[in-house]
């Protein structure tokens, strides 16, 4: 449902909480959801960087049906349209922020965080990401799998890893010719090697 | 907002690796419906649900609810800290964002945009 008083309140946020990214993407993300009709998810490197704290994401990735009055709106409410479903704001401290709609569909489950009394943002939840890191992964190129390390490795005291080897499990008998499984036993390989002399695997 | 719990039901599509039209196509139901359902903004009928659910090939009982977690904006904050130091810890640094463009590149994405607004951040 579109809130446009809540989405200026959202920006007016972002605006005003100093440019800590994680602050930042997260209220632009609340802002957006809050212009379009459609409930926007955080997903994507802004929702890796909650758990890694060190991602610095290109651009704020959202899974939500936009349709051409949501395009409107979001420019209504500051943003201009860069390229394809990209949108740009320009903060006055000179930093520059893209949001992303790359399909409207979330490949999993969600959770909720609380922004504030009033305002929540949905967000994919951790160990979907996970998964989608290590589909990712699965092009067997160093940076992906490097970055699938790194958050199972940053995230990995709080995650359910019984949720993410049964749907790992699910995932390689739907598309065995992946390798998902592959993935998933070398990360966890490389984060267990990582984490023993901390004595914390 | 709907009370019904649409994620789920949308996890029971992504594990047939259906799409929003494949599901239309097969049940009828239009693909605006559907996701109206899965995000939350609509209640289905018992018989479009019935629709979709044997479009998954799975009954009622797979629509277990699942409580979504709901997670305060400090214990986020805290835990992202948390996941940074450890990540330094074993001498993993930040994250490379050049890289990861320069992958995107090398897969024909236009990273143009994305390359300018980077630079804008320290």
């Amino acid at each position: 449902m579109r809130q446009p008083e809540k989405a200026e309140l959202a920006l007016d946020r972002a605006r005003s909480l100093g440019k800590d990214p994680i602050l930042r993407s997260l209220w632009l993300a609340k802002a957006a959801d809050c212009a379009i009709k459609d409930r926007a998810v955080l997903v994507g490197g802004a929702a890796v960087n909650l758990h890694t704290g060190s991602y610095r994401p290109t651009d704020v990735d959202m899974c939500a049906l936009l349709d051409a009055s949501d395009r409107q709106a979001l420019v209504e409410l500051g943003f201009a349209n860069a390229q394809g479903d990209h949108f740009e704001y320009r903060f006055d401290d000179g930093e520059t922020w893209l949001l992303e709609f790359p399909g409207s569909q979330v490949d999993g489950d969600v959770s909720m965080i609380q922004l504030s009394a009033g305002d929540t943002l949905t967000v994919i939840r951790l160990e979907s990401l996970i998964v989608d890191r290590l589909l990712q992964a699965t092009d067997r190129t160093s940076v992906t799998f490097e970055e699938a390390v790194r958050l199972c490795l940053a995230a990995f005291e709080k995650t359910d890893w019984s949720w993410v080897s049964a749907e790992i499990g699910r995932r390689d008998t739907l598309e065995p010719g992946l390798g998902v499984s592959d993935v998933y036993d070398q990360a966890l390989h490389e984060v267990r090697s990582l984490l023993d002399p901390l004595g914390q695997s | 907002m709907s009370y019904f719990n649409g994620a789920r039901l949308r996890q029971l599509r992504n594990l047939k690796r259906l799409s929003l039209t494949d599901v239309s196509t097969r049940t009828g139901v239009s693909r605006a419906q559907i996701s109206l359902i899965e995000n939350g903004k609509a209640d289905p009928r018992i018989s479009t649900l019935v629709k979709l659910l044997s479009c998954y090939g799975v009954g009622l009982a797979d629509l277990e609810p699942s409580p979504i977690e709901v997670i305060s904006i400090d214990e986020v904050m805290t835990g992202a800290e948390r996941g940074a130091r450890l990540l330094e810890a074993v001498g993993l640094g930040p994250s490379d964002a050049q890289a990861r463009l320069d992958r995107k590149e090398e897969r024909k994405a236009d990273v143009a945009v994305e390359r300018a607004a980077l630079a804008t951040r320290a």
